[in-house]
């Protein structure tokens, strides 16, 4: 059997090898032992799962097996939690910038600074996040399992990308200038808008990745959000709450994923590599 | 080989190879890779995954580059333009292939 020949184990090799294991299986048998009729009957039955299989197989190569390979390096970036905590402590920075915010008297000089701040924060947060990240990476993850350089998406993903997001945060601040100048009562919305935005994106990195614990931390997100949209708090003060608590939810989740991740993989040992 | 109305000739016989197929296919989808990764996600052993990239090397197809990170010595790969062109040609071959068994 091939798998056993080169050393590749069945489980972990992608489906579409299963059609150089069936025409190896049909070749297999010694040719002493078979019968005229048992080589006519294994050509016919080598013939028709090559035509049968390499249709099946080839298809899934194509469309499900690269795409499954390819998913399985975004996932890598996600499964030792690594990214979570990053995230995580950029979510609970910004919730104390609000909370400073929501705290300094209206027209203060902290209120200013802490205004005109958040853009600043909010991109070198960004720069931070994937600083930390990598530099955890280097010491946690990839001495144990491994290092990937992801390729950096062609010039039109990347633009069509950032219109996507430019696009969407200007509709998000066009909205939230609409809410704020009209009916600044409406401030109490934000939480329960920010959960819902939150909870979707968390969705998304949920499905990319195939982790179902960032999925539970979306459900979470959505309830904190309109839980707090509710609470009748202090303008400003549930969003900073909303932010701590997404924030703490991210750390934790990222904190459980790392444990279980270097349970699984123990350091190798010195000069395996 | 003759042309005949099967594309099979035309398959490129050094990424057919099923372990090697893995490797492209991995390196193809990231920039680059290190050994312990590939040896991860292909489940091969040291020794069948260093003769599949040396063979991969020889054709071209990928580039290793020894290297270090701190005192631990790293294998980086990736696959070579030429590399990401013929795996690029070798699905389009099977995608005809597939066709013509219909």
């Amino acid at each position: 059997m091939i798998w056993a020949v080169e050393g590749l184990s069945p489980e972990r090799a992608p489906s579409f090898l299963g059609v150089f294991y069936a025409q190896d299986e049909a070749i297999a048998a010694p040719s002493s032992k078979r019968t005229p009729l048992k080589k006519s009957l294994d050509i016919i039955v080598f013939c028709s799962r090559l035509v049968c299989m390499t249709d099946h197989n080839l298809e899934t190569m194509n469309k499900t097996d690269v795409e499954r390979i390819e998913r399985r390096t975004v996932q890598y970036w996600f499964e030792d939690g690594v990214a979570e905590i990053a995230f995580g402590i950029f979510v609970l920075i910004l919730g104390l910038f609000f909370l400073g915010s929501a705290l300094s008297p209206e027209k203060s000089t902290a209120r200013f600074i802490f205004d005109i701040g958040l853009m600043p924060v909010i991109l070198a947060g960004g720069w931070a996040v994937n600083r930390l990240a990598r530099s955890m990476k280097r010491k946690l993850t990839y001495p144990r399992t491994g290092y990937v350089a992801y390729k950096r998406p062609e010039k039109r993903k990347r633009i069509k990308k950032a219109l996507l997001a430019g696009g969407s945060a200007g509709l998000v601040a066009a909205l939230a200038a609409v809410f704020f100048v009209s009916k600044p009562a409406r401030l109490d919305a934000m939480p329960a808008f920010s959960g819902l935005a939150y909870a979707l994106a968390l969705v998304f990195v949920s499905l990319r990745a195939g982790l179902s614990r960032i999925a539970v931390v979306a459900v979470l997100t959505a309830a904190a959000g309109v839980g707090l949209a509710f609470a009748g708090w202090a303008k400003g003060l549930e969003l900073a709450a909303f932010y701590g608590i997404v924030g703490l939810l991210l750390v934790l989740s990222g904190f459980i994923g790392l444990r279980s991740y270097l349970r699984r993989n123990p350091l190798p040992e010195e000069g395996s590599r | 080989m003759t042309p005949g109305p099967w594309p099979i000739g035309e398959i490129d016989r050094l990424i057919h190879e099923p372990a090697r197929l893995v490797i492209v296919t991995i390196l193809n989808a990231v920039e680059s890779a290190d050994f312990l990764y590939l040896q991860r996600e292909t489940g091969l052993t040291k020794g069948n995954l260093s003769a599949h990239l040396a063979k991969l090397q020889e054709g071209g197809y990928i580039a290793i580059e020894k290297t270090y990170k701190g005192r631990i010595p790293l294998t980086i790969c990736r696959l070579t333009d030429q590399g990401r062109e013929a795996f690029r040609r070798y699905r389009q071959h099977w995608q005809t292939f597939v066709k013509r068994t219909r």
